[in-house]
């Protein structure tokens, strides 16, 4: 095929990323590295480099929205950002040593996990009286808009979330991801942060990351423009198209879909794995 | 209050370096394709990791197009490590020790993975 029409492909796929990405939260990558891997046969660390350029595109534009509707804590974020660098650091310098093979399981199993966590619910905002003893000393509690007024939350166990964020930065430098799912659960789970808090925050932290795995990935030589040019300008249509849908979308069957679609690259890429290695 | 002013130049900064970069990418890609789009794709071109160095020795009038785009990626890359920088300015003028560290270190691992040059 000519590189027009190969170029052509990406943006379209890329596109589809970006705006089924947008739509249920989660991001392009997960979408977009298995299907060129599969489909079009490019090597999995372009695939990677092209997805966390793009991710960090999305995620600079969405943040400049929520930080001024007053949702993100940057406190938090910050806070949670040394574990989630040095994590994206070491996973990035991994990359080098570890197997196609290997990446491609452990992708895989993000798939799994991402497929999963889409479909469940959320659970109510508990009401807690007071923080971790880290959080008061970092002062990370804060306020966020609910209905009309500024909610006070509290912030627990701090340490906790802040080695799940070392997981969490791990994972986006050896794969490529945003690790957005990883980093909401961080802060909605040990944390127990108000939902909409954990998200912004999380996109927040998202570009930072993806930026220190950026680094290291260009210094292997991973970024490839001919790759990141299309998937870069695919995406971020995508994700723009998706932000104006959101309101007019059931967001429901949408995750349904996305989980369906990610399972079965998932599985596709666990054959892929055991295929080549008889 | 400062917090408003540094939250509204992160805003400026973030969306012009976007766009710029996004520009950037954009120019330099179409450039790219009207110089390279009907030729077929290369293996190398998607699957080896050397295919930088086979771009240099083969086609020369290549690269200008794809520095361009990578310029601009570095750009993308760029605008995170100002809005850390600027970060570090806020807590530092606000005496805020524990976050000034903070946001210094991940200002320090950010500029050091950048500058790292793969043995």
């Amino acid at each position: 095929m000519t590189i027009f029409i190969f170029t052509g492909l990406l943006i379209i796929i890329s596109f589809f990323a970006g705006l089924l990405g947008s739509l249920t939260g989660l991001g392009g990558g997960i979408i977009i590295i298995p299907v060129l891997v599969l489909l079009l046969h490019v090597d999995i660390h372009f695939a990677m480099g092209a997805s966390l350029i793009s991710v960090i595109a999305t995620s600079s534009g969405t943040t400049a929205a929520y930080l001024r509707r007053g949702y993100t804590n940057l406190r938090i974020g910050m806070f949670l950002e040394v574990a989630a660098v040095i994590g994206a650091f070491l996973g990035a310098l991994l990359l080098g040593v570890v197997s196609t093979a290997f990446l491609s399981i452990l992708l895989s199993c993000i798939l799994f996990f991402s497929a999963y966590f889409t479909i469940q619910r959320h659970e109510d905002d508990e009401v807690y009286e007071n923080s971790h003893p880290w959080s008061v000393k970092l002062k990370l509690d804060g306020t966020y808009p609910h209905k009309n007024e500024l909610k006070q939350y509290r912030v627990q166990h701090a340490p906790l979330a802040f080695v799940l964020m070392t997981f969490a930065g791990m994972i986006s430098g050896l794969l490529g991801l945003g690790a957005g799912t990883l980093k909401v659960l961080a802060m909605d789970q040990a944390m127990r942060l108000p939902y909409k808090v954990s998200t912004t925050t999380s996109n927040f932290m998202i570009g930072i990351t993806a930026a220190v795995s950026a680094g290291i990935y260009f210094s292997h030589g991973y970024i490839n423009p001919v790759i990141v040019f299309p998937v870069l300008l695919g995406v971020i249509a995508g994700a723009f198209t998706g932000a104006k849908m959101l309101h007019t979308l059931p967001i429901r069957p949408l995750r349904i879909i996305f989980s369906l679609i990610i399972t079965l690259m998932g599985i596709q890429m666990l054959y892929q794995v055991l295929v080549n290695h008889h | 209050m400062l917090i408003q002013r540094i939250e509204k130049m992160t805003y400026l900064i973030l969306m012009a370096g976007t766009l710029l970069s996004v520009l950037l990418v954009g120019v330099g890609g179409i450039w790219y394709l009207i110089e390279n789009g009907g030729q077929s794709i290369q293996p190398e071109l998607i699957l080896s990791s050397q295919y930088q160095l086979i771009i240099l020795h083969a086609w020369p009038a290549v690269l200008s197009s794809l520095t361009l785009i990578n310029i601009g990626i570095l750009i993308l890359i760029l605008t995170q490590i100002f809005r850390v920088a600027m970060l570090v300015v806020y807590y530092y003028i606000e005496k805020d020790k524990w976050f000034t560290l903070i946001s210094l270190f991940i200002l320090s691992v950010l500029l050091y993975s950048l500058l790292l040059r793969h043995a």
